[in-house]
């Protein structure tokens, strides 16, 4: 199954790269390379992805360790709700980011330049630039890297801080010459993971960087599929170089940790001990919270602002693009095939997950570590490049999946289930294998323990790797992109070929179904976890 | 009371009652087949169309009123990430589409791919003769004129486009406030493009073309960004729209004016055409039945835009297709020098064409 969902559309990406397709007769070639390493435009998009990549990786970087230490280290006011906000940004679509990030920092219209405009201070922000893509790609990945980080910090020895301001340091070097080169790893594979995200980002590229000719590989890849007639090699070729580019950025994680011992956690038990901020402790909030505001507050309020006007900043509001919810047959389509897909995929890829995870922390099975391998293979590779591989796979296997729903579905399989897998699997590491061994022992079958003891021990990690998948594949454009047809159009298509055709409010009413679809979810899930935490004594 | 009735008076009796016979005889056969051709497509029970969004969702709203047994499903974007979707398809025998509902230079190259099958309107007396083509499988479905449009409240007492030529010596003032769009992916922008470049020749229309570089203009991925863009002011001057985009804006009541230009706008069609391969090849009729009938057409014109019927008028505020002032355009001609002129373009404006 794992050859179906990843292997093959993997292969069969690379693979279209090195084809050449003439009156309908394939033939092996280099075509497609030496077209796009002899044209400069590609290079320079290559260039661009690299340097926006990079920026917005050291930017997530920065501010995701930030506000790790601060939240998880710092005795900041409100440290636990603050937490679970700062996550949020990670279930704000890009598209719906970077559409909000235009009504604030465009040329002209952004509200910010209104402001400074109206100060006579001029019009400094510009969104359509490298640093505002840098900018809007950085903050909405950071969450990834914090908590990636604040997860290293809870398992850091405070006893290492400590010494180190026993001997005289401040709060502050203390960080930088202790904390900071402890939790190095963490960062380091937070700032790995923010740099693959952001290599696979497509709609932020498009929206904000088009403007100004600023293309990235990925949005290269979008204008190939526009041209007629399409060079398929090019788009293989493209994709192939996102693949290259993630596996360097593992590979440099690899060998920047190779030899070195980062063990922190042993079996001794300890207690963090956190850092009084005294006088500093509201500032440190305000920051905090600065960041919401730009990353979720801000971009919700206006949304909104937009999706109730008659048109952009008129000041007139309407119900009109709320009745376009309600009564266009386009909307009520997407919004089932969404739900259908999401909920499908979602419960598929954790139930995977389990499987996965329980075989490669429990079995003694063959090969249990290449299966590891194999599913956590797309983690590296771009959502774009791989959708691109599945349709390649599947529209050319006889009697496939092509059309329907569960092409779309098994792509999101196949890209994610490394994500449950890595939730699920450090959840179980957690359990000691003598709780089911005793249920054995008293006479549970293999089925009935993990039904009665295991499963329920890890269901919190299920759930959340579950909501986590869900929250990803409701927003997901890049992966359905190449794969929807008439029939499986997405809300996330419809959204962006409304913005295609200039539909500014209907864009924000969509947008704002989008996170209600989203955060929604989440909110309930959070909500039944916490009412059955009430009632378990 | 008494009649008295002549022989010639029976006879022109006769004749015209076996007349009117006749006549409700074919009727009832044109009915019949009506009827056989809805009952062979609501068995079906579906219908698929590509296309353009704008039209396409009127369409739809129009042919599910009439015909709700049959379940329609759309895709929509650009016309040619649409068109290759469709050819792609059908290249790899899995066949979606029924009805191609975009840009006529689309239509016209998935006709030239073979991909088209025959197409026949029962009413073609009623169309205009603009509606259908000398060659090819397809009927034009609706229109636009591509023509000047700006943002009054952004642009305030700064000059406004008059002609194209205005553009060989921009005012300094649009610096930083006009966009256009790529003619390789937008069919609204290679009309115009190439209508330039036949009318104005290679020199001057690239004297055009280079002036909007002079300006910094944007180039925008849609037309549909272009409309955004003019209605948030965020870049006031199209280079170009189209009439269906103004006539949205100024339904919402945006400041937006509009303006032939003085040497003429260019006319730009949607066309309809049927799969080859449909797999609801009934629905596929019928759609293209009503979306050429009267009431699919009026539908089209309350949204703004052309009909292509002779028995509608112009959308309210718009001159008829037939009155404004149009430059020629011999869009198979320009299909077939569509390289050259992209290169024109892009060389000219100095922005890349892929």
């Amino acid at each position: 199954m794992l050859a179906v969902l990843v292997v093959l559309p993997l292969l069969a990406l690379i693979l279209r790269g090195f084809v050449a397709v003439e009156g309908g007769r394939s033939s092996a070639s280099l075509g497609s390379f030496q077209k796009v390493l002899g044209d400069a435009s590609y290079w320079v998009a290559m260039g661009n992805t690299l340097v926006v990549s990079i920026g917005s990786m050291l930017l997530a970087a920065v501010i995701g360790t930030l506000l790790a230490w601060c939240l998880v280290r710092t005795d900041v006011p409100g440290r636990q709700f603050l937490e679970k906000a700062a996550a949020m940004p990670i279930f704000i679509p890009p598209f719906i980011g970077a559409f909000a990030w235009i009504l604030i920092g465009a040329p002209r219209i952004g509200l910010l330049n209104l402001s400074f405009r109206w100060l006579d201070l001029g019009q400094p922000f510009n969104v359509y630039s490298y640093l505002g893509i840098i900018w809007v790609m950085g903050i909405y990945i950071a969450p990834y890297v914090m908590m990636i980080v604040a997860g290293a910090l809870r398992n850091m020895d405070p006893t290492l801080e400590e010494a180190g301001q026993v001997a005289g340091l401040s709060r502050l070097r203390t960080m930088l010459v202790i904390t900071l080169p402890v939790v190095a790893p963490a960062i380091l594979s937070g700032a790995v993971l923010a740099f693959v995200v952001g290599i696979g980002l497509f709609g932020t590229p498009v929206l904000l960087g088009m403007a100004r000719e600023i293309y990235l590989v990925t949005s290269r890849i979008y204008l190939e599929l526009q041209q007629y007639p399409p060079d398929a090699g090019i788009v293989a070729v493209l994709a192939i170089y996102l693949m290259l580019l993630s596996v360097c950025a593992n590979a440099i994680q690899r060998r920047m940790l190779r030899g070195r011992s980062y063990v922190t956690l042993s079996g001794k038990g300890f207690k963090s001990r956190l850092v009084m901020l005294g006088s500093l402790r509201i500032a440190v909030a305000a920051v905090i919270w600065l960041y919401l505001v730009l990353t979720v507050l801000a971009p919700v309020a206006l949304i909104t602002a937009a999706a109730f006007s008659t048109y952009a900043w008129s000041g007139i509001f309407t119900w009109k693009h709320m009745q376009f919810l309600v009564e266009t047959v386009d909307v009520r389509t997407t919004l089932a095939n969404s739900l259908i897909i999401t909920v499908v995929a979602a419960t598929a890829t954790t139930v995977l997950g389990i499987l996965i995870a329980w075989v490669t922390t429990r079995s003694r099975m063959l090969g249990k570590q290449l299966i590891e391998d194999v599913v956590l293979l797309p983690m590296s590779v771009p959502s774009l490049a791989f959708a691109l591989g599945v349709f390649f796979f599947w529209l050319w296997v006889p009697g496939g999946l092509y059309g329907t729903i569960w092409i779309i579905i098994v792509a999101l399989i196949g890209r994610y289930a490394s994500y449950s897998v890595r939730s699920i699997s450090s959840s179980l590491i957690q359990v000691h294998p003598e709780l089911e061994e005793s249920a054995r022992i008293c006479g549970l079958s293999w089925a009935g323990t993990l039904r009665r003891i295991t499963l329920p021990l890890v269901l919190p990690s299920i759930v959340a790797s579950w909501v986590m998948v869900y929250s990803i594949f409701v927003s997901e454009l890049s992966i359905v992109l190449p794969l929807y047809t008439a029939e499986t159009r997405t809300l996330s298509i419809l959204s962006f070929d409304t913005w295609s055709i200039g539909q500014f409010s209907q864009v924000a009413a969509l947008s704002l179904l989008q996170l209600v679809m989203g955060v929604g979810v989440m909110a309930a899930v959070g909500l039944i976890n916490r009412r059955k935490a009430m009632v378990v004594p | 009371m008494s009649y008295k009735i002549d022989r010639r008076t029976l006879l022109r009796t006769a004749a015209m009652s076996s007349a009117a016979l006749a006549l409700a005889g074919r009727g009832a056969v044109a009915q019949t087949s009506d009827a056989a051709l809805v009952e062979a497509a609501e068995k079906e029970g579906q219908l698929v169309i590509y296309g353009d969004l704008f039209t396409v969702q009127i369409m739809v709203k129009s042919f599910n009123a009439a015909y709700p047994k049959i379940k329609v499903t759309t895709a929509t974007g650009d016309a040619w990430q649409i068109l290759n979707r469709f050819i792609s398809e059908n290249r790899a025998e899995r066949p979606v589409m029924d009805v191609f509902w975009q840009a006529e230079d689309t239509i016209i190259t998935a006709d030239g791919a073979g991909m088209l099958g025959p197409i026949n309107f029962g009413e073609k007396a009623s169309l205009l003769s603009s509606a259908i083509p000398a060659t090819g499988n397809y009927f034009r479905g609706n229109g636009q004129l591509c023509l000047f449009a700006w943002h009054k409240d952004q642009i305030g007492k700064n000059p406004t486009p008059r002609d194209w030529t205005d553009y060989i010596e921009p005012p300094a003032a649009w610096d930083g406030l006009v966009a256009t769009t790529n003619p390789a992916s937008s069919s609204a922008t290679f009309a115009v493009i190439a209508a330039l470049y036949q009318h104005y020749g290679q020199d001057k229309g690239g004297a055009i073309l280079k002036g909007l570089r002079k300006i910094n203009t944007e180039l925008v991925a849609s037309m549909g960004v272009l409309t955004t863009k003019l209605q948030t002011g965020e870049r006031p001057i199209d280079f170009f729209t189209n009439s269906n985009a103004t006539a949205g804006l100024l339904g919402q009541g945006v400041p937006v004016a509009v303006k032939i230009p003085e040497s003429g706008a260019v006319a730009q069609f949607n066309a309809v055409a049927v799969s080859k391969m449909a797999p609801h090849p009934n629905a596929a009729k019928l759609f293209v039945e009503h979306a050429l009938g009267k009431q699919a057409q009026t539908d089209l014109l309350q949204a703004k835009a052309y009909s292509v019927r002779k028995d509608l008028a112009s959308p309210d505020g718009l001159p008829s297709l037939e009155e404004a002032k149009q430059l020629k355009l011999d869009l198979v001609q320009a299909l077939k020098d569509r390289d050259a002129i992209l290169k024109w373009w892009s060389a000219s404006t100095g922005f890349n064409i892929r």
